[in-house]
């Protein structure tokens, strides 16, 4: 029996016990999360230590007409093992951190949907045929809608324009399969991609609508613009362990399915426009990830609140990721996997240590909480490294992600591109810096009695913080696997050793970096410490300090947001909803008047006179 | 007791160097502290010795303690001399600050601050003259240089007297 | 071995050329305003004496990031070729020495918000908003070179700069270094732009040793940028002194213009700053890419 099968199974019976027999004791459903989070990571594990690829098939027991017996296709692929292991990771540092709170409206509720929602999980990234990809991407869909609308506040907006987007998303899938079934006449995904491939050759009519239903399904999963409105409102409103999953692990599903399904595509037998070695839709697509990038930089940057500027910055992070993947064509590719990889880890740590945060002290506001550094050290001290491996500060990996954006969009003379992206950077400094000041920094006399850092929460985090550090000093620990998994797809690799990068003929020796750094910072405090004239300090005495959050970087707001209110996508879609909104009622009122009777009738039989002259 | 508080040599060279950038806090308490600012503007151009004011304790070296102060304002004064870093000097300007001035009736000014700091010049005058205060930072730099001036180290080895006396004004028991 | 000696060789003229750039800027400008002034070597006086008081610490974080920015600049200081030697064998990459830049400018914003002053929000923020007006107004510049040189090494920039007063980018790039000059008035600290976190407002409650990192990061700022703009524009020079001198035109130049100037409110300081100073470099950047 395939491990993957048993992870998928044991999943999926976790969460029926959950549901049906664990109404009472509540708590348990977290352990038994842990429990499935566990194994799921012992599963990755023997997956990417052993050597022969997994894959295994299934009979179903029943016929369907013209199909015969189903088969069910599970196999491991590079990319897929890559962003399962990442999930199931982060999966294991939300399960331990659950655990450390005792809370009665802990949303308890959310652990069993979630188990349920990990079968799906696997079952996505190691789907052999369309049948088990659907079936996951559903109950994916599914299960997440009933974590993100199962809190207990007022709002379950979030849940409807979650499952709206989710069934235009899945439409367009369904869309897209079909053409791909009915060309290649079997449900095997490779065969598919095999039909896909050859549709250039018949006229581009067919693959383009193939890759924009592709696009639209994707993008609507990974949130990225146009599609991208569900994902912040789905953020602040939902439970805060699963704001840790959808900005870890949520947005990735629409960037592996791209990965799988819509960039092979276009590798070989494309022959059509491109722009600048391009293909044009592929370049199209990359357009709206910058935009989606641009956009989403600016609105954190006004956020006021923790979670927003955490949904709007992650968001920003994935257009980038897409836009290096496409533009960096050979080498890229690696870079945005380094980059996918950085990311997920930089986020989950940060929503993870944002919200013990949030827990400790209830509050949301930057304006409300500060002064929370000597409180909560441990928590304060992590979430630095994590916003400053987001703000791209040497040493952390976040550097060693946008060093190889950069490279690879010089090297293919992409600058405009490359000028956008260190604008995304330098703008993510300003609102970084408001969120450490406002939550953690100055000081306040409502938190004194604050016993914040539970050993729990710190340890949750402490790993990732760890990884992240040793990828920003030594990133050949990374490449080099990720090397492997760019060349199963038929990407170029790049050079590194452990401790230094080479792209295009651009050395960089991260270790020196880290060295120097931190060399001279301990240069500076033996300076600091050489006179040996430092003596105790007064008890430390509550000094006030106006905190004025909402309006601080007012000037660059109002540069700003003269370009973002001139259009607006929120604006654009609540239109159409209420253009449709009046056209419906005007079809009802017209439904409900007496004299519609007649007009029908007279209608019905001028129609069927005028059938029965045509014909 | 004196000689031992006498910095040594090589703290005399320390010293020089300290005198070649003193900075001042004005602690300013009443008229007395009429005549500082204009000791200290750019006519007289102090700067070109290294003299600047300062408006954080913290970083002063020097503070010039002037004016008539009263029960409420002493524990500011306090404040600010202990927030100062070591080593520290104290020049207190005036006559207020010396035995209370034309204060001396008065039940809530102090009489005298050399009671609650250690003071190490006193400028007589009401207000001091700018020439006097100019006078007066020069030859404390003097006393910084030949490492006399050091009352500074007495707060730390007498603490226990000037805080008597400071529980004892605050109190109400006091002269 | 002979990378530490390098290391050492280098923080120690950073430090020294900055604190005595900094001096003859004070005595500069208060001969232009008809005062004397203290003497030109009065900031190292200043820091030695911060240094030998006794400081009580009271924020550990404040001190800490002070000290992390401080090292990022050096960091990003050893990896600018003077007069083509470098403490190690590494290219310059301009990417990486901006990235070290911001790193050290949050990093400062960051200890310096620990202060205890009342007030300091203003100073930070105005701070922070310069960091981003600069920020994009040198990741412009950053560009334009790069499209130029095909490369963002500055090694390659400054070997392309061989050969004469002509070759200098400040010939062939004028654009981008008006936009560069009117940038490192913003970042030095000097008017019209005011105070990057220069205030004394913003620095209250700090002891003398941490103050007196404060005066080594401006220090700094003030080399790393003169530096930078010396390898970019006025062809890197071929020693020392000449490296040198070339960075005490440019830093003069930007002293001397000082007190023509008052200082602007944020709004307006900001508006120049992108909107001239970014428009410039963002010419330039369409020159290099299209027509040169």
């Amino acid at each position: 029996m395939n491990l993957v099968f048993i992870a998928i199974a044991l999943s999926l019976i976790f969460g029926a016990i959950s549901i049906v027999f664990l109404n009472r004791v509540k708590y348990i459903r977290w352990i038994l999360f842990l429990i499935n989070s566990a194994f799921q990571g012992y599963v990755a594990l023997r997956i990417i230590f052993s050597d022969s690829p997994l894959v295994d098939t299934f009979v179903l027991p029943f016929e369907a007409p013209a199909i015969g017996m189903p088969k069910l296709l599970l196999q491991s692929s590079q990319p897929g093992v890559f962003f399962f292991s990442i999930s199931v990771f982060i999966t294991l540092l939300i399960a331990i951190f659950a655990l450390s709170s005792k809370r009665k409206d802990h949303c308890e509720n959310i652990a069993s949907s979630w188990m349920i929602l990990m079968a799906g999980n696997a079952g996505i990234f190691f789907a052999g045929d369309w049948i088990t990809f659907l079936l996951c991407w559903e109950i994916v869909s599914w299960s997440a809608y009933f974590i993100i609308s199962a809190k207990n506040e007022e709002k379950t907006k979030a849940g409807i324009n979650f499952f709206t987007i989710s069934l235009i998303s899945t439409s367009a899938l369904i869309g897209a399969i079909f053409i791909g079934i009915t060309g290649a006449d079997s449900f095997l995904i490779a065969d598919s991609i095999a039909y896909y491939l050859t549709l250039w050759d018949k006229g581009p009519v067919m693959a383009i609508l193939t890759v924009s239903l592709f696009a639209v399904s994707f993008f609507a999963k990974a949130a990225v613009f146009p599609f991208h409105s569900w994902f912040i409102p789905a953020f602040k409103q939902s439970a805060d362990e699963f704001s840790v999953f959808l900005c870890g692990v949520f947005n990735k599903y629409g960037i592996f399915a791209l990965i799988v399904f819509v960039l092979p595509i276009f590798t070989k037998s494309y022959n059509g426009a491109t722009f600048a070695e391009i293909p044009f839709p592929i370049f199209i697509l990359c357009v709206l990830a910058v935009i989606g990038a641009i956009w989403n930089a600016i609105s954190a940057f006004r956020e006021n609140k923790i979670d927003g500027f955490i949904a709007h910055s992650s968001v920003s992070q994935i257009g980038v990721i897409l836009c290096v993947m496409i533009l960096g064509r050979n080498t890229g590719f690696v870079s945005a996997l380094v980059y996918l990889l950085a990311h997920s880890i930089a986020f989950a740590g940060l929503t993870l240590t944002a919200s013990g945060v949030k827990i400790a002290t209830g509050e949301e506001k930057f304006s409300k909480l500060g002064g929370l550094s000597r409180r909560m050290p441990f928590t304060f001290v992590l979430f630095c490294i994590f916003a400053l491996s987001i703000a791209a500060i040497p040493p952390t990996s976040g550097f060693l992600s946008q060093w190889l954006v950069l490279q690879n969009l010089f090297r293919n003379r992409f600058f405009i591109t490359s000028l956008v992206v260190l604008f995304v950077s330098t703008i993510s400094i300003l609102y970084i810096f408001r969120a450490i000041y406002g939550i953690f920094l100055g000081d306040n006399k409502r938190f004194s009695s604050i016993r914040g850092d539970k050993f729990l929460r710190v340890i949750s985090a402490v790993i990732p913080a760890l990884i992240l550090l040793a990828i920003g000093i030594a990133p050949g620990i990374i490449i080099r696997p990720l090397n492997e998994t760019a060349q199963s797809l038929g990407y170029n690799t790049i050079i590194s050793e452990t401790f230094f990068v080479v792209v295009s003929g651009s050395v960089m020796d991260f270790g020196i970096l880290a060295a120097s750094v931190f060399g001279l910072t301990a240069f500076g405090i033996a300076f600091y410490l050489i006179g040996g004239r430092v003596s105790k300090s007064r008890a430390a005495v509550y000094s006030p300090q106006l905190r004025i959050h909402d309006k601080i970087f007012q000037p660059v707001e109002d540069v700003f947001s003269k370009i973002l209110d001139l259009f607006s996508i929120d604006k654009f879609f609540n239109g159409i909803g209420f253009e449709f909104n009046r056209l419906s009622s005007a079809l009802q009122r017209w439904f409900n008047s007496p004299q519609f009777g007649i007009i029908v009738l007279v209608l019905m039989i001028a129609g069927i006179l005028i059938i029965g002259r045509v014909l | 007791m004196k000689n031992l508080l006498i910095d040594t040599t090589f703290k005399r060279v320390l010293n020089f160097l300290r005198t070649r950038s003193m900075w001042i806090y004005n602690g300013v308490f009443g008229c007395g502290c009429a005549e500082m600012m204009n000791a200290l503007n750019n006519v007289y151009a102090l700067e070109r010795y290294g003299i600047k004011t300062v408006f954080d304790p913290a970083k002063a070296d020097i503070m010039i303690a002037g004016g008539a102060i009263s029960i409420k304002a002493l524990p500011l004064l306090i404040d600010a001399y202990e927030s100062m870093a070591e080593p520290r000097w104290v020049i207190s300007a005036g006559a207020c600050a010396i035995n209370g001035g034309i204060f001396t009736a008065n039940g809530c000014i102090i009489s005298s601050i050399a009671d609650f700091i250690p003071v190490d010049i006193t400028i007589d005058g009401c207000p001091p003259s700018f020439d006097v205060i100019i006078e007066a930072l020069f030859k404390l730099s003097q006393l910084i240089e030949k490492g006399e001036a050091v009352a500074y180290k007495r707060y730390i080895l007498d603490n226990d007297w000037y805080k008597t006396n400071l529980s004892r004004v605050l109190e109400g028991d006091y002269e | 071995m002979n990378i530490a000696l390098g290391i050492i060789v280098r923080v120690s003229i950073a430090l020294v050329t900055g604190l005595l750039f900094a001096g003859i800027a004070r005595k500069t400008l208060a001969r232009l305003e008809r005062r004397y002034g203290p003497p030109f070597w009065q900031e190292f006086f200043d820091i030695i004496k911060l240094f030998l008081k006794r400081e009580r610490v009271s924020n550990v974080f404040g001190l800490s990031c002070i000290i992390f920015a401080i090292a990022s600049l050096l960091a990003a200081s050893m990896f600018i070729p003077v007069g083509n030697g470098m403490p190690f064998d590494s290219p310059a990459c301009l990417i990486t020495i901006y990235y070290l830049i911001m790193a050290a400018y949050l990093a400062i914003l960051l200890g310096l918000s620990e202060s205890n002053g009342l007030y300091s929000i203003f100073s930070n923020a105005r701070a922070g908003i310069f960091i981003i007006g600069y920020g994009l107004v040198f990741i412009t510049i950053i560009i334009s070179i790069t499209v130029r040189y095909n490369s963002s090494s500055l090694i390659a920039v400054a070997s392309g700069q061989i050969g004469g007063f002509t070759h200098w980018n400040i010939v062939t790039m004028p654009v981008g270094f008006i936009a560069s000059m009117i940038m490192l008035h913003g970042v030095l600290t000097r008017k019209p732009f005011g105070a990057l976190i220069a205030d004394e407002v913003s620095v209250t409650g700090f002891g003398s040793k941490t103050y007196a990192f404060v005066r080594f990061f401006y220090a700094i700022n003030i080399y790393i940028h003169t530096a930078l703009i010396t390898v970019l524009f006025l062809g890197g020079g071929t020693g020392f002194l000449d490296f040198t001198l070339k960075q005490f035109l440019l830093f003069i130049v930007v002293v001397l213009l000082e007190p023509v100037f008052a200082r602007y409110r944020i709004k307006r300081a900001l508006g120049i700053f992108l909107f001239m100073a970014g428009a410039l470099a963002f010419v330039q950047l369409i020159l290099n890419l299209y027509i040169l």
